[in-house]
């Protein structure tokens, strides 16, 4: 039996924390990456529409 | 009319049709940002000791606290965009502003994502409408406004000029939730400079354990500053490439 002032097993909320930190951080990241290639393809899009307007 | 006397502007860019090269800076601030993230994980796992009545979920501390104060810098970084988007009319100070909004909202939502999973063993609760956590919502809840108001507004103009004014008016919403704890005796949530309130459940002391207070200020200078520049100088970067964007769109359909 357990002391009653043992610490606490609280591992599972720790790692549900870092895993929030994680996919909120990397969502803003991935969010920018997608972004940028998206207008990456809209620049070579616009290049095979209008080649002279690159010029 | 806005379109019409961003012509020149645009017409000056479409020759820019590759990508700015990444600055040095940017690249040496990214690495060191990266590294500093993974010190901040060693100092929090393993270089603090472990609270001997929370368990390690008090470890989750170490980011909730400087995530909240990571945003804090951004929405400050908005501010001073908005004021002098509004004095000069620069484009650059409103795409400050607007990544401070982006990245600060994010760190918000570290702040509040952690904060709930810490309550749950300690408060025995996901979440509660005590006034700290209900002004930390609002708070996050503004600056998502701030984003959809802003996409709705069509007028180039009057859209960086009425999210230049909601960014500066914002900011009363985080001074608010920085200072509740200090002005409403009932909220549980604990204090960890200066006492906490009398009501404060979950409460630690930063001497009681070794290792809290180095770690602490260790990721505070990592998620307070180091992460919240580095994410707006991206963000910076992407708006400034959509710009170019949008100017080079407008040159094809003039031709």
């Amino acid at each position: 039996m357990m002391p009653e002032n043992a610490t606490p097993d609280t591992m599972s909320y720790l790692i549900l924390g870092l895993a929030a930190v994680t996919v909120i951080v990397g969502a803003l990241v991935a969010s920018m990456l997608l972004r940028y290639r998206s207008l990456r393809r809209d620049i070579e899009t616009l290049r095979e529409i209008q080649p002279d307007a690159f010029e | 009319m806005s379109a019409v006397s961003n012509m020149p502007r645009m017409s000056a860019e479409t020759s820019q049709t590759k990508t700015r090269p990444i600055p040095l800076g940017l690249k040496i601030l990214t690495i060191v940002t990266v590294l500093a993230v993974a010190f901040g994980l060693y100092m929090a796992l393993i270089y603090a000791g472990t609270d001997t009545l929370q368990g390690v979920v008090q470890r989750i501390f170490y980011f909730h606290m400087p995530s909240f104060f990571g945003a804090f810098t951004a929405f400050i970084a908005t501010v001073i965009g908005g004021v002098q988007y509004l004095r000069t009319r620069n484009l650059k100070w409103d795409t400050l502003a607007l990544a401070g909004v982006e990245i600060g909202l994010a760190l918000s939502l570290v702040n509040l994502a952690t904060g709930s999973i810490w309550a749950r063993p300690i408060w025995n609760t996901w979440w509660t409408w005590d006034p700290r956590l209900t002004s930390a919502a609002i708070m996050a809840l503004t600056y998502a406004a701030y984003l959809m108001l802003r996409n709705g507004i069509e007028n180039p103009e009057q859209r960086r000029r009425f999210a230049a004014i909601f960014g500066i008016l914002a900011i009363t919403t985080v001074i608010a939730t920085l200072l509740i704890i200090r002005i409403r005796p009932d909220t549980i949530h604990p204090a960890v400079i200066g006492a906490s309130p009398q009501n404060a459940q979950g409460t630690f002391e930063l001497a009681a354990t070794p290792g809290v207070t180095a770690a602490l200020l260790t990721n505070l200078l990592i998620w307070a500053l180091l992460v919240p520049i580095t994410l707006m100088w991206w963000r910076i970067r992407l708006q400034n490439l959509t710009d170019r964007v949008e100017a080079l769109k407008m040159a094809v359909l003039d031709r």
